[in-house]
Parts: structure tokens; sequence; C-alpha cells
């Protein structure tokens, strides 16, 4: 990942893919000398905590050294809402404080953060407050020294998806992590499957069309919400298929 | 086709001994299905002698079931096809049905015209027995840890309920609204920790709890279960000896024994009759005998030569498991002890459980400690992947005064025990949780503190888990506990550890 960059996870319910990714993420910023800030919910904190110690990292001592923060995402969340709406100064004034001791402590002026309040806010049907609190870490990161990952309980292939939501949600981000290789598959797959030859003209389409800086698989997804295609739905119930059960390659 | 070469005469005498010699049965017929020759290994393998054979139908070798089969077989080689490996079953002389495998190739006179067949035979019943017993303790292996796995998250239900029925308790005093109601819960919740122990039982996961006791009591106590089980047709009596029957065994696993022998003698008693258990001290062979008397159909010798063999049963199919005596069996010997066997067609059986006597471990009681012995005032880091159990933990040391940190996994665990601003003093650890077990998150912790003491709770037992950290044993507290338990627990271990280690001086925190 580029430096100060702001990406973006849609893990629907893949929780171990998550862990991997984000004690990845955090193992590389603690390798470059950044401090670490994790802002999750005490599950997430838990599985990214033991990924780190899996990776080689003694957690308790980076914890002790002051060089990875751990805050409650539910529980920040609960002091900086006011009126439906996520209160930035005060987010600020709370955060303020922590990243200035993770500096110190580190003596890098840069910081590897995960956050997890937009997709508790998202989870919670409050896309506004979302799209909020992600335009207010984007103008947080305009000053430098802070990248940030986020993740969202979205299901790229789910009955609720909603491209019009999710688009704005995507576009806040400078990059989305990939679902991994199996959603590909199961996209390309289906669309094999549902359309015959007509799937090749339609998958260049999409994929001409494809966002900077999404990965492949949830663009695909994303494009075939969003495209209108007549068959569209049932190409994305195919693939949600596969992304369970991976067959063997046809 | 050319006509066979004949092979000279030492030849023909060294054929002849091969066919003597081996130990597949080599038989020959004439394609009506007469057997016409017969090798010593046929006469092992069937009964019958080659004077009393040859010259019968094949039929005679064939289950009536099967005699569609051996037709179509004698087709087939009547076309002059040859059978290969082909497995089916025989009937020897003495009725018994075994299992073979078959190879049939066609005999040709010289003018190369088909004239009978030639079988060679293997016995293959030792091997299909063999399979069986494999499939079986295959299948008794996973239904073992299924139950196992049923009974370990069932003990954290358990102990979840339990303890807040317990809270209930307290907050209710006997006559108060709902005290009868919460008292039923926690008696039901005893009769299903009752249950999950038979599951780990079953599952053999269960802790051995070996002890000296007097073994009447306990065959006095089975006996009243046995009565139950076993019907109204069948009378039971109860011998004791007037002396104590001190013995080193686990208690329950000596119950089982019991119930085992009863029900095999139940099954021996179709029609009713009388079963007396009793024991027995021999003070100078320093012996104590259980015995178990039926008096139902007894066994011959080939049934008395393979009683306690695992899978072993004279039961229908599926009417017995062949599992009961040689569990029993294993028990026994795992105590020291033996069994031995009186039995006779027609007379009844006695069984009799020799197990070594023991002097009666002299017990010192101590005063039970009150629950304001059991309060403290140290840290515990308290750890589970179960929110209500850890929430539940929490609840309890608090109450007896102690602070608790909580952790919902290991690796918040080792957040916790970073971002701590006091010592802590224990880890109290869930074993089996998802990703990283409790033993190896001790390890962690005690890298970085390694007087940190250590307690796990499991609803696994003892035998099942890494028996050492750094290699010293850490206690482990089995779910479900009560909340007095867990306290006592908790205030032992500390105590205990506290008395063990030398005095620290000024340890960081």
């Amino acid at each position: 990942m580029d430096r100060h960059e702001h990406v973006v996870q849609l893990y629907g319910t893949d929780e171990r893919l998550l862990a991997r990714n984000v004690s990845r993420y955090l193992a590389e910023g603690y390798a470059r000398g950044d401090g670490l800030l994790l802002i999750a919910t005490p599950r997430h904190t838990d599985a990214f905590a033991s990924g780190l110690a899996e990776r080689g990292l003694d957690v308790p001592r980076i914890v002790r050294e002051g060089r990875l923060a751990v805050l409650d995402a539910e529980e920040l969340l609960g002091r900086i809402m006011l009126d439906g709406m996520p209160d930035v100064r005060l987010l600020d004034d709370l955060l303020a404080g922590e990243l200035r001791r993770i500096r110190q402590r580190t003596g890098s002026p840069e910081i590897c953060a995960y956050g997890e309040m937009v997709g508790i806010l998202w989870s919670a049907g409050e896309f506004a407050a979302a799209e909020r609190l992600e335009a207010h870490w984007n103008a947080s990161m305009a000053a430098g020294g802070l990248r940030l990952y986020c993740a969202y309980a979205i299901d790229v292939l789910g009955q609720g998806w909603d491209s019009a939501a999710v688009t704005p949600i995507l576009a806040a981000h400078s990059a989305v992590v990939s679902g991994g290789d199996d959603l590909c598959f199961a996209l390309h797959r289906a669309m094999d499957d549902v359309l015959g030859e007509e799937a090749g003209p339609l998958r260049a389409r999409l994929q001409s069309e494809g966002g900077e800086g999404v990965a492949p698989g949830e663009w695909l997804a994303t494009g075939l919400a969003a495209c209108g295609h007549a068959r569209a739905g049932e190409i994305l119930d195919r693939a949600r298929f596969y992304q369970q059960f991976r067959p063997q390659p046809a | 086709m050319d006509g066979p070469t004949f092979p000279v005469e030492t030849d023909l005498e060294r054929l002849a001994a091969i066919v003597r010699s081996t130990d597949d049965a080599i038989v020959s017929k004439s394609l009506d299905g007469v057997i016409r020759s017969w090798n010593p290994a046929a006469e092992r393998m069937f009964g019958y002698t080659a004077e009393e054979i040859i010259g019968r139908s094949i039929y005679t070798l064939v289950p009536p079931d099967l005699h569609d089969e051996e037709s179509q077989i004698l087709a087939r080689i009547s076309a002059g096809e040859h059978v290969t490996h082909y497995e089916t079953s025989r009937v020897r002389k003495d009725g018994r049905r075994i299992d073979i495998s078959l190879t049939i190739s066609p005999i040709r006179n010289t003018r190369g015209e088909l004239i009978g067949a030639s079988a060679i035979k293997r016995d293959i019943t030792r091997q299909r027995e063999l399979e069986a017993q494999l499939r079986q303790t295959q299948k008794m292996e996973a239904l073992g840890q299924l139950a196992g796995g049923i009974a370990h998250d069932f003990n954290n239900i358990l102990t979840i309920i339990q303890g807040f029925a317990s809270f209930l308790t307290r907050a209710l005093p006997p006559g108060a609204q709902g005290h009868e109601d919460v008292q039923g819960i926690a008696r039901a919740t005893e009769r299903a920790s009752g249950l999950t122990e038979q599951l780990l039982a079953f599952s053999r996961q269960q802790s051995l709890k070996a002890e000296v006791f007097d073994l009447s009591p306990v065959v006095a106590e089975t006996a009243a279960l046995v009565e139950r089980l076993l019907g109204e047709h069948i009378e039971v009596k109860v011998q004791l000896a007037d002396a104590p029957a001190w013995v080193h065994a686990d208690r329950g696993q000596i119950s089982q024994v019991i119930i085992n022998m009863a029900l095999n003698a139940r099954d021996a008693m179709p029609a009713g009759g009388t079963l007396t258990l009793g024991t027995f001290v021999d003070p100078v062979a320093r012996q104590v005998v259980l015995s178990v008397r039926d008096t139902g159909s007894g066994m011959d010798a080939a049934t008395r030569s393979r009683l306690f063999e695992p899978f072993f049963t004279t039961k229908p199919r599926g009417q017995g498991t062949g599992l009961g005596l040689a569990t029993a069996y294993g028990i026994v010997t795992k105590s020291g002890g033996h069994i031995e066997v009186d039995t006779e067609p027609g007379a009844g059986s006695v069984f009799r459980v020799v197990l070594p006597a023991r002097r009666p471990t002299p017990v010192t009681p101590s005063p039970a400690p009150s629950l304001e012995d059991l309060r403290g005032g140290e840290t515990v880091l308290v750890v589970d992947d179960e929110p209500e159990l850890v929430r539940l933990v929490a609840r309890i040391l608090h109450s007896y005064g102690y602070s608790v940190i909580t952790a919902a996994g290991p690796g918040a665990a080792m957040v916790a025990f970073g971002e701590r601003t006091s010592r802590i003093d224990l880890l109290l650890t869930d074993v089996v949780m998802p990703g990283t077990t409790g033993p190896v998150l001790a390890e962690r912790l005690r890298g970085v503190d390694p007087d940190l003491v250590v307690m796990f709770m499991s609803g696994y037992s003892e035998e099942s888990l890494p028996p050492s950290i750094n290699g010293r044993k850490a206690p482990l507290l089995t779910k479900p506990f009560t909340p007095d338990g867990l306290a006592r627990a908790v205030r032992s271990v500390l105590d205990r550890n506290a008395a063990e280690r030398v005095p620290r001086t000024g340890s960081p925190v």
C-alpha cells in the first residue's frame, strides 16, 4: 500500500480474511516504524492482536511501549455521536492526545490506523453518518502522517447490495482491498455459466469502465449490480453460490 | 487350440505337494457342480474330509440364499470365463458361515473341451471381521469426538446458567416469590451436568478420579440403579462383606463395571432369574472381590474365551455393541485388578472382579473455608471467547473482592496485559479458543512476566489438555463450576503460589 492511503475492505462475513489483511497491514506499519492505532470492536481487536502475535510481534510489549494504542470503536462512537451525526471536532479532541502520545513513543510522525466506526454506522443503517465520518477522515489525512484502513461488513454479492449507497463509500477511499481470488473466480464463472458467449463482451465493457484503485472483483460486482443487465441478478446469485462452494475448474 | 503339455512325473509330484501344503482351499468340480478333488486346506476350511465331500454337490457348501449366485458362476465357467477374487460366503460342516474370496478357472481336457472348474478359496472371515472392527472403532471414535465436543460447549452454557441462577438464589431468600423456581433451575442444571459427565465418559475424556473408598456402599447404591434397569422379571440381591472393602479406583467407573455386567446378565436371563451382587474381603490375599452372579443360560467355552474381546457379542447384529464387558475389563485392569469368570451352559455365570485391597486413607477433615476466607484483593485477567461466561466470572470475582480485567480472547488479553496499570496476579483463561489457545497465551504472557500465575478453565477434562506450561503444570478448573467453586479455586491457586514463591522484590508491572 502506498503511503497516506485510505483503503477500505468490504468483508461481508469473511472475518478471517479481514483479520489476515488487517494484521498484515499493521505488521507492515510496525516494521516501517509507524505507530499503530486500532479503533475496533473488542472481537476484532482480539482477532487482529492474535494475528499480530502470529506474525511474531510481542503484542503486550508494543502496547506497553505505546507503539500500539487500542480504542473500542463502539465506545468511541457512543461518545462522538450527536443527533445522529458524528461530532468531528469532538472526535479530533479525543484522538489528538492519543495520536500525539503514539508519535512521541515511536519518534515517527507516521501512524498506521485501522478504523471501523464507519462500518458500525453503516451496519446500523446510518449511511449519511458513515459518509460524513469518511469525509472527515479524508480531511484529517490531508495533513499527512496518517494512513487508514476501514472495514465494512458489506457483502459484495449480498442480496442487500445497494450500488447507489455503496458508490460514495468506495469513492471516499483511495483503494478497495480485494475480497480475494474467490470473488473474481466466482463472478467470472457465474457470468460464463449464465451468459455463455455473451459473457465476453459484457465483461470487457465492465472492465473497461474499471474504477481506479478498486479491486477487480469488487468492481465487477458493483458494475454488474448497476449495469441493468436483465440477468445480472441471476449472475450474482450464482456467483454467491460459487464463492461459498468453489467447484472444480470447468 | 493347442493341446496342453503334460508335466513330467516329478513336476506332477511337486504340484501335488503344493496343492497339499497350501493354506488356500483348492477344489475342483465338474460342470454339473459335483466336487471332484479336495485338498487338506479345504478340509480345514470347511470341516469335511475328502472322503466325505468328493462326489457331493458343490451346493453343499453354498448357503441357500446364494444358490442363484453359484448357478451364475457355473454358467460363466461353462462359457469358458474365469472368475477372479470374487468375495462371497460359504457354509462349513458345523453350519458356521464363512466369508471367502474365490478364484475359479475352467478345466479343459486334452481336446480343449471344458470338463469342469478348479476353485481356489481363501478364508477372509477374519479379514472381514477386522474391517468391521475398524469401521466400528472409527465410528465410535467419531461419535466420541462429537460427544466430547458437545459436552464441552454444553459445559460452557451450564456454567453460565448455574452461575446466574446462583446469583438469583442469593437475591431471592427462601419464601420469596420465584425462589422455588430458581431452585428448580439449579436442580435441572445439576442433572444436565450429570449428562455431560456421561457424554465425556463415553468419549473417554472424563478425568479418572481414583481414590480409596469402601466398595460395599457403592455396590449397594448401584444395585438400586441396576434394579430399575433390569426390569421386574429379574430379582436383584445384594450380599455385602461385613468388613469394609477398601479399594483404590474411580467410583463412577466401578459403578459402570457393575452396570455393564448386570446388563450382560440380563441378556442371559430373558425369562427372568436372580442377579446377586456381592462383596468379599480376602485378608490373606489382600484382595477385595466384587461378584456378579446370574442364574441365566451360562456360556460355552468358546464364548467364554472371547468374552472380553472388544466387539465380541452373541447378540444379533445391531442389538449389542460388544463393548460392555470389554469396557469393564479395561476399567478393572486399569485399576490394578482382574476379572475371573465361572460359567457353564445352563448353570449361570459368576463374574468376580478382583481388586487389590487398600488401607483406608486417614482423612483429616479440614474445615471448609468460610466465604470470607475466599475473598481476595488481587487482580485477575479473565479470558474466554464466550462473552456471557466472561461477564459471569467477572461478576463472581468482583463479588469476592477481586479486581477483574476481562478479554474477549487471547489477542484482546495480550492488549489488556500491555495496557495494565497495576500488576496482574492471575491469568484465568479458557483453553480451547479460536486461533491462539489458552496455553499459548499463557506462554506469551509469561514471556513478559515469568511470575504470572495461570489457571485454566475448560469444559474438557485435564487428560485432553496440554499438561504443562513452561515446564510447570497449571491447575485446571473444569466447567461447569459454581460461584463458590470458582472463588475457592482462585483463592487456592493464589495462596499456594504465594506460599511457594520466593518473595518478589519490586518486579515490574
